[in-house]
């Protein structure tokens, strides 16, 4: 028995220099952490009634935007710029870029808290104070303002002027605050309409229209699995059979209309966009993100050469042609869908992707450079809202994608059926003619038909919570606190408390995780403070 | 309270059976491992204080260690730094998986302690907790910390990626396919590819899914290197399961070369050989197997095929034994296979190893998992015990020729 227990010890002693591991085969970690970069590119002849000569570019940015996004929202970079470049010259470089720049504008709104006679009047901590209308913002705690540049050539050493104002020659625009709520912002599409400028634009002789503000994400796709089996292993099933999985996301919007007449070269009707964000480092802008077409990004770059396609210019792009060649995606869709007979195409490299990527479509919108850009032929007469076919040009409306892209075209759709060979011959590609889709529908009826096209977006809206109010002693937020009485008014979503304790600090801790204080004020001693649900 | 009261009862019961279990296995371990090794077992007696027992090795410093080193440095300085912790944490869990050794698993956990309980848990950290927790073969626990992760944010690749790989090793082939689809979109390349390519070798279209990983492995855009090695091991093990050797074998020195210490990939190598009755090689494959008890498994294995049985093997039995025990004191479930192809292979207790594959079966379903169980019923003469793993092959069409030859072995 002694024997059995010296030996054990033994044992464990050995033991202890090696590992339990698991025995099962891991996935491994990803290099980048990918996301979505969401941030989408649209650029179309307006087909708003009467615009017909215009071209209207959407870059939007911060996607994957909560409602409840509180306090502090969703507030563009400061420091850096947003830009949309456009090459007129077929040559892939841009010869007109317009330039966002923002920043903010801290109000220093205060409030005056505690009874009369111990009264201390301290900083909000929040982006509004109050009501916000159309007429009247003064409510609002931090401004965003931006200016705009229209560069002509080389985007970092071309000519730049200001976009001004048509209505008082200013160079500083106001993007509208984020969608709080109705109590908040009571009508917030008169609200946020009230911030669409009419501009003018260095050189041109035509108005143009710039609005820049929070918008419902226009982007449909679907990437759950939170509806019917079947149909998610049947990507031939209905296309509005599954859930758009950004159907609850807003996201920010930066519009621009622009006369098409001044942005070609006045030898060719076809221009090339992209858009991009580029963050100061010293004095330097260094580029961080970059998009032209739709899912170039997300589906036919690989995961290794994210950033660096992020940080390129289209003038470069011969180092990612193999992607667009030899695309992974039709394999993997075989290896998904192979059981219901599906087949990749069989022709390397594929010379049908590279004009729809690289190139553009002959007769359409086709350029001389090899660059991966949105391309759009201004010649091509708008469709209206009504009459738009979502698969654009592959359906035959010539004025959709990939001839630009409007809000109402499914390119989750059409990218799919065109890597699964629709511009192929069927020998070449026998799933060629299916009608390939996510099942997440997107049609232009969808959106207004109106700029700035994107719809508004979602509302944060207050429910009922269960809070607790804490008083603080000392006039620092650093504790201890004291529990208080207060009453919950569910009518308005708000928490009463009295100021006549004595504290003068107020700590509000909901028993929910993620609740957002909404509006506090102060009506004799009492201070009211609106809640948002997480 | 009824739930607790019996949650209790259990856990109590647990313990019992843990201890009685215990026992049985410490008395057989030594009828089994032999008279003349227990003769030899004499008590070490330190002469005074300053003698040294034991060298602790110190951790190789290669880039990797140091870039862990730097970056448990800074979080040290700033301990709820999320951002610090994240890169930790998966610098952490990366070292895991390479080395086998789950002390870096703890470590990662530690990291992200700040986070980890929390109701508001943030979304990476979710998806990190849902890792380490598949490491530990928590795979329940993984899907719902995953499941809520891609609820959260549809767009996280890695997400979508675990969860996928997670589903496989459980044999829920159908939803590991459908998590590919988000993946497809979210991670193009290789990285989707392989996940894809793992289930439908698995899940009777290996055909298909061999030739797309020799297609992308062949692609001039060369990718990551963790991401080819994950893409070489699962075409190693399909092309075994179809029975193309030679395949399997390249596939795993290609995978060796890019990342020579990789314990799956060492394992993965050491099984074909053994299969192969090269026992010699797999034990030279293996000589720096003590550092993880599935490697230190294979060697035992390989040493009790060698003629003279070399002399350390009894030294790697003992040692496996006590980390089973190890293991049942802690109440973890990592090593059941291992322990089970223990019991099999080397204990020759053919129904204890039935007992601990099926407990595996309910946990874990890999082809390894599959063959073990009928291997581990054939030898134990229970036909019956079979019957799932049956079941389950029949269900997902699984092509491998092993298993084939088991399932003959079994038929009436």
């Amino acid at each position: 028995m002694k024997r059995l227990k010296l030996l054990n010890i033994a044992s464990l002693l050995l033991a202890a220099f090696t590992a339990p591991a698991s025995s099962h085969r891991e996935a491994p970690l990803i290099t980048a952490t990918p996301k979505l970069d969401g941030a989408d590119f649209y650029m179309f002849n307006s087909y708003e009634s009467g615009r017909s000569n215009f071209v209207t570019f959407v870059a939007d940015y911060l996607p994957l935007q909560d409602a409840y996004g509180g306090p502090n929202y969703f507030r563009l970079e400061t420091n850096g710029v947003y830009e949309i470049e456009i090459d007129n010259a077929g040559d892939a470089q841009e010869h007109i870029t317009f330039q966002f720049q923002f920043w903010e504008t801290q109000r220093h709104i205060a409030l005056p808290i505690g009874p009369a006679g111990n009264q201390v009047t301290n900083e909000i901590p929040l982006v509004v104070a109050g009501q916000i209308f159309a007429t009247n913002n003064s409510a609002l705690n931090v401004v965003e303002n931006y200016s705009v540049k229209m560069i002509t050539g080389n985007r970092r050493t071309g000519v730049a002027r200001y976009l001004t104002n048509a209505a008082n020659g200013s160079i500083v625009f106001t993007k509208p605050v984020d969608n709080i709520g109705n109590k908040t912002l009571p009508d917030y599409n008169s609200y946020a309409n009230s911030y669409i400028y009419t501009v003018n634009l260095p050189g041109c002789p035509i108005p143009g229209r710039l609005f820049v503000g929070q918008r419902k994400d226009p982007f449909v796709v679907n990437l759950g699995e939170t509806f019917d089996l079947i149909n998610l292993s049947n990507p031939l099933g209905p296309v509005n059979g599954t859930r758009n999985s950004l159907a609850d996301k807003n996201v920010t919007a930066l519009v621009l209309e622009v006369p098409a007449v001044c942005l070609t070269n006045g030898a060719s009707p076809v221009i090339a966009a992209w858009t991009t964000a580029s963050q100061f480092q010293g004095t330097n802008l260094v580029q961080v993100s970059r998009l032209g077409q739709p899912l170039v990004n997300e589906v036919v770059i690989g995961l290794k050469d994210k950033d660096a396609f992020n940080a390129s210019e289209p003038k470069d792009d011969a180092q990612f042609a193999n992607y667009v060649t030899h695309p992974t995606l039709p394999a993997l869709i075989e290896l998904l869908f192979g059981a219901a007979g599906v087949r990749a195409p069989t022709n390397f490299p594929r010379t049908d992707l590279v004009e729809v990527f690289l190139t553009g479509i002959p007769g359409l919108n086709q350029t001389a450079a090899t660059a991966e850009m949105l391309r759009l032929n201004t010649t091509t007469p708008p469709v209206p809202a009504t009459a738009q076919n979502n698969l654009g040009v592959i359906a035959g409306d010539v004025a959709g994608f990939p001839n630009g892209r409007r809000p109402g075209d499914d390119v989750v759709d059409v990218a799919l059926r065109v890597v699964m060979g629709k511009l192929l011959s069927t020998n070449m590609a026998p799933s060629g003619q299916l009608p390939f889709t996510d099942g997440a529908l997107v049609t232009a009826d969808m959106f207004q038909s109106v700029f700035p096209y994107l719809n508004p977006p979602l509302a944060g809206s207050p429910n009922d919570l269960s809070v607790t109010v804490t008083l603080q002693k000392s006039g620092k937020v650093t504790g201890p606190y004291l529990d208080t009485q207060s009453s919950y008014d569910s009518s308005s979503s708000s928490l009463i408390t009295s100021g006549s304790q004595g504290p003068n600090f107020y700590r509000v801790k909901a028993d929910v995780a993620g609740v957002q204080l909404g509006t506090p004020s102060v009506s004799g001693t009492n201070v009211t403070i609106g809640l948002k649900a997480p | 309270m009824p739930a607790p009261c019996s949650s209790l009862m259990n856990r109590a019961s647990q313990a019992e059976r843990s201890l009685s279990q215990l026992v049985r296995t410490a008395a057989t371990w030594v009828a089994l491992l032999g008279v003349s090794f227990c003769a030899k077992a004499t008590p070490l007696r330190p002469g005074n204080g300053n003698e040294v027992l034991e060298r602790v090795r110190s951790a190789p410093l290669d880039a990797s260690a140091r870039e862990l080193r730097m970056a448990r440095q800074r979080l040290s300085a700033e301990p709820n730094n999320l951002e610090l912790a994240i890169r930790f944490a998966r610098l952490a869990i990366e070292r895991n998986s390479v080395e086998g050794d789950p002390r870096y698993l703890g470590r990662a956990q530690a990291a992200l302690s700040p986070w980890w309980d929390r109701e508001d848990i943030p979304s990476r950290v979710l998806v990190l907790r849902g890792m380490i927790r598949q490491a530990q073969h928590d795979f329940k626990h993984a899907l719902a910390d995953l499941d809520l992760a891609v609820e959260r944010d549809p767009t996280d690749a890695q997400a979508w990626l675990t969860k996928s790989a997670v589903l496989a090793v459980t044999g829920d082939y159908e939803k590991a396919r459908q998590a590919c689809i988000p993946l497809a979109q979210l991670a193009p390349g290789l990285i989707s590819l392989a996940a894809a390519a793992n289930v439908s070798c698995l899940n009777g279209d290996a055909e298909r899914g061999c030739a797309v990983l020799r297609t992308a492995l062949s692609n001039p855009a060369q990718p990551d290197s963790r991401e080819r090695v994950w893409a070489f091991t699962i075409l190693g093990e399909a092309s075994r399961r179809l029975g193309r050797e030679p395949e399997a074998e390249a596939c795993f020195k290609r995978v060796l070369e890019l990342a020579p210490r990789d314990v799956y990939a060492l394992g993965a190598y050491a099984d074909l050989l053994l299969d192969q009755g090269r026992a010699r090689d797999a034990a030279r494959l293996l000589s720096d197997g003590e550092r993880a008890d599935a490697l230190l498994l294979r060697l035992a294995l390989a040493e009790s095929l060698l003629r003279p049985i070399p002399s350390n093997f009894a030294m790697h039995t003992n040692n496996l034994a006590a980390r089973f025990q190890e293991g049942h004191l802690r109440g973890d479930f990592v090593h059941l296979r291992e322990e089970a192809q223990f019991e099999l292979s080397l204990a020759k207790r053919p129904a204890a190893a039935l007992r601990l594959a099926q407990e595996n079966w309910v946990i874990q379903r890999e082809p390894a998992d599959a063959r073990l169980l009928l291997e581990c019923a054939r030898q134990a003469h229970d036909k019956q015990a079979a019957a799932p793993v049956l079941e389950f092959m029949r269900r997902t069409h699984i092509q491998d020729e092993q298993l084939n030859r088991l399932t003959e072995s079994l038929e009436p």
